[in-house]
């Protein structure tokens, strides 16, 4: 138990004496071991691709020798393998690249061709359109060379026509003033015509009043009695004759004379008619045209030999009764012309349903004025009043207008029950006879507008605008045609209904226009059946 | 320290054999050889051998986690530094090869795969195990955190001066070591352990050999299993074998009996600072 730094020491020496014997005795395992450890890592070494040969090995020097060689050969085939391997793939690289732009070059090759073809066959097209239109140029000179041809001849021919046109006027330039020259002759030929008639007229008067006196003296023995009894107006008492006058309506019928009448129809003519001396019928002795359209009212001077006509082609016409010409044409109306009336011995009075009234110069032909009114005129007289100038119109609006021709405005106007129709003026002029579609006839005093006497009956009716009412020849009654073909005759001063007169036929026509013969025996009634018939 | 002996102790080293029976279709390659520290361990050698193995081509791969090792025909314990392996494998040679076969089979149920990491945290739990043995830890506990994975990097990479310089702080405390910690390998069964003092209770120094007695007569050895027991009370008891006949293993040299335990412990320990003696009847 003796335990001290000298038994350390000797413990710690002994520890390191054994430490260093096995020391000694692994250094040959160590050594082996260590040359072992190189080995293995030369070996490793020589199976990388690039081995770097070692030199410390003096026993081995030829198999390195040759193991170098044999390494830096296959070095050399690896490097020329690489090099081939990217030549290779150059190759191919250039060989894509090349057959790339081959197949491009063909692409273009092929789209060129293709272009070429089209332009080829385009520039064919052209060929042939040059070629046609080469033709057509050539058809077209023709053409213009024919025309330049005919447009010289018809110059020529323009020139000649000129030349013959100038001729032409100055033949028409003669002729009107030929024409002019044949119209005063006309009128002053009227003029003594009439003349002639007024003589014959007084004439036969005297000659009439001398064989009424005889004949008064023998029969009675009192001459007051006579002369009374010749003047009055003889009511009709049968039917003397029916007969066609017209292609269609008969619109008025106007006692020239005694023996002859005028009728106007909706065909445009104006007849004139001779009865026979038995009274049992009438020829036609003429007949007047040139209207375009209905004739609807007539007028008749005595003492000029003409009659004046208004038609619904807007104008009224004046014919020569003797030689049947037609002297004047009135143009300016713009509607219908309804009636027309001579006036002041030189001038035309027209009414129209365009609402207005005109006056007419008949040797010029020219219109003088215009009245506006403002509503359909249907009739219109004149020779009416105290005045030359006076005029009346009868109108849609139930009114009856007074009108001075020098006054732009009517005078007066009268208002009846309902649309005036027609109007006719007394004898002496100073009363008018106006119909209206209430189925009544007034008789108006010109001079103060007052209404004197009315007349109806229960079974007279109107059945048109157009129908007329006269007065008889003397004034004693005043006559109206109804709609079943009757006519009722009234006592003017009386108002009494005198006498119904029926044609023939139990028909149900509208008796247009009425007439009484100027020798106060015979009645005339046109009718829409184109026919006339005549009462005594 | 005793700088001589720890260098020496250090720089010991043991030539090992790696021998691959796969029983593969093409042979077995060649066993790898190499010289290994004593202080390493398997789990840090066995790898290089493998790739060894793995480096020729036609033979099939050989994964470390599918092998187990086998020496003397008994498992080999992974965790047990190389050098005690080597003292157990070579009791009646003292010039041999250690020989490690490589088995690809199923491994039997002793033999437990430990690998680096697991290596490295046993390391360190022995590290600290040793320390509280000596200083009840006070040491280890005042370390930095990198000091105790840096001791384990040195060994690694066989590093003396990097691991003394830290290993220093273990070794010279303040204060005498409680206890010495001390691990006696004794036939196959699994290693001894006992507290043991510096000093008897006389003042005297305690030697290797009245510690080995000690350990021996607290566990007999027909024990079968392993304990540690704390009773320091020493019961006097007369079947101690003659201890002319042990022989005291450590380092591949035989201790001296009268070695006092306090160099042993400063100056004989393996890095992981615990005594590893085998002991040779």
């Amino acid at each position: 138990m003796t335990g001290g730094n000298e038994d350390l020491q000797t413990i710690r020496l002994e520890i390191l004496k054994r430490l260093s014997t096995r020391e000694r005795q692994q250094r040959n395992v160590r050594s082996m071991l260590k040359h072992y450890l190189l080995l293995d890592e030369q070996l490793q070494q020589s199976r990388r691709p690039r081995s770097i040969s070692m030199n410390s090995e003096q026993l081995n020097g030829s198999a390195n020798d040759q193991l170098a060689r044999m390494k830096e050969e296959m070095a050399n085939v690896y490097r020329l393998k690489s090099k081939n391997d990217q030549d290779l793939i150059d190759a191919n690289r250039k060989l894509t690249d090349s057959e790339a732009r081959f197949n491009l070059v063909q692409s273009q090759r092929d789209k060129l061709r293709k272009e070429v073809d089209e332009m080829t066959e385009k520039m064919r097209v052209l060929e042939e359109e040059l070629a046609d239109l080469k033709e057509k140029n050539l058809a077209i000179s023709t053409e213009r060379i024919a025309l330049v041809a005919t447009c010289t001849y018809l110059t020529e021919k323009k020139t000649q026509l000129e030349n013959e046109r100038f001729q032409m006027l100055n033949k028409i330039r003669e002729l009107q003033e030929k024409s002019a020259e044949l119209m005063n002759a006309e009128i002053t030929l009227q003029e003594e015509r009439a003349q002639l008639r007024i003589r014959e007229q007084i004439a036969r008067a005297t000659a009439d009043l001398n064989l009424g006196d005889e004949r008064a003296s023998a029969t009675f023995g009192t001459s007051p009695d006579t002369d009374e009894f010749m003047m009055t107006d003889v009511l009709p008492s049968e039917v003397k004759f029916k007969m066609t006058v017209h292609d269609g309506e008969v619109n008025d019928v106007e006692w020239m004379s005694d023996d002859m009448f005028a009728t106007a129809g909706s065909d445009a003519k104006v007849c004139i008619w001779r009865v026979s001396p038995n009274k049992t019928d009438a020829t036609k002795v003429s007949t007047l045209t040139g209207c375009l359209g209905s004739a609807n009212r007539l007028d008749y001077d005595n003492q000029r030999h003409v009659v004046l006509a208004s038609s619904s082609d807007h104008t009224c016409r004046l014919w020569n009764v003797d030689s049947q010409r037609l002297l004047s044409t009135f143009s300016g109306h713009t509607d219908k012309v309804s009636s027309a009336r001579l006036f002041q011995t030189h001038n035309v009075i027209s009414g129209s349903t365009d609402r207005t009234i005109k006056q007419w110069d008949i040797s010029s032909i020219r219109c003088l004025r215009s009245y506006l009114v403002g509503s359909t005129v249907f009739d219109i007289v004149a020779r009416c009043g105290v005045s030359q100038s006076s005029f009346i119109s009868s109108h849609f609006d139930k009114k009856v207008r007074f009108w001075d021709a020098r006054s732009s405005d009517p005078t007066y106007s009268l208002e009846l029950g309902q649309k005036v129709s027609s109007l006719d003026v007394s004898l002496d002029g100073l009363q008018i006879l106006a119909s209206s579609r209430d189925d009544t006839l007034s008789v108006i005093d010109v001079r103060n507008y007052g209404i004197i006497h009315l007349y109806s009956a229960e079974q007279y009716k109107t059945s048109c605008d157009t129908t007329r009412a006269i007065f008889s020849s003397t004034g004693e009654y005043v006559l109206a045609g109804s709609s079943n073909s009757s006519v009722y005759i009234w006592n003017t001063k009386t108002t009494k209904l005198e006498k119904v007169v029926k044609t023939a036929r139990e028909d149900a026509h509208q008796i247009m226009s009425l007439s009484w013969n100027p020798s106060g025996r015979g009645l005339l009634a046109c009718d829409r059946q184109k026919t006339c018939t005549l009462w005594r | 320290m005793d700088y001589e002996v720890s260098r020496k102790v250090w720089e010991s080293q043991v030539p090992v054999q790696f021998t691959l029976q796969s029983g593969g279709t093409l042979g077995d390659p060649l066993p790898y050889y190499t010289m290994l520290p004593r202080f390493t361990y398997l789990a840090l050698a066995l790898p290089k051998a493998l790739t060894s193995f793995n480096r020729r081509e036609d033979g099939e791969t050989i994964h470390v986690e599918k092998v187990w090792l086998e020496a003397n025909g008994k498992p080999l314990k992974m965790y047990i530094p190389i050098g005690v392996i080597n003292d157990q494998a070579n009791l009646l040679e003292t010039d041999s090869i250690l020989e490690i076969s490589v088995k690809t089979s199923t491994a039997p149920p002793k033999f437990q795969m430990v690998d680096r990491d697991m290596m490295e945290a046993m390391f360190m739990q022995n590290i600290k195990e040793a320390d509280y043995l000596k200083t009840k830890a006070e040491v280890t506990q005042s370390m930095m955190k990198d000091e105790l994975p840096q001791l384990w990097r040195s060994v690694v990479n066989n590093n003396f001066d990097e691991f003394w310089g830290i290993n220093r702080k273990l070794m010279e405390t303040n204060n005498e070591f409680s206890h010495v910690p001390l691990r006696i390998y004794y036939k196959d069964e699994p290693f001894k352990q006992a507290l043991l003092t510096i000093k008897h209770t006389d003042g005297s120094l305690r030697t290797i050999g009245e510690s080995i007695a000690e350990i021996l007569r607290l566990s007999p050895p027909t024990s079968s299993e392993s304990s540690t027991p704390t009773s320091e009370s020493s019961s006097s008891s007369s079947d101690a074998t003659p201890s002319g006949e042990r022989r005291l293993i450590s380092h591949g040299i035989d201790i001296p009996s009268h070695t006092p335990l306090i160099f042993a412990a400063k100056n004989l320990s393996y890095p992981d600072n615990f005594v590893h003696i085998v002991i040779s009847v």
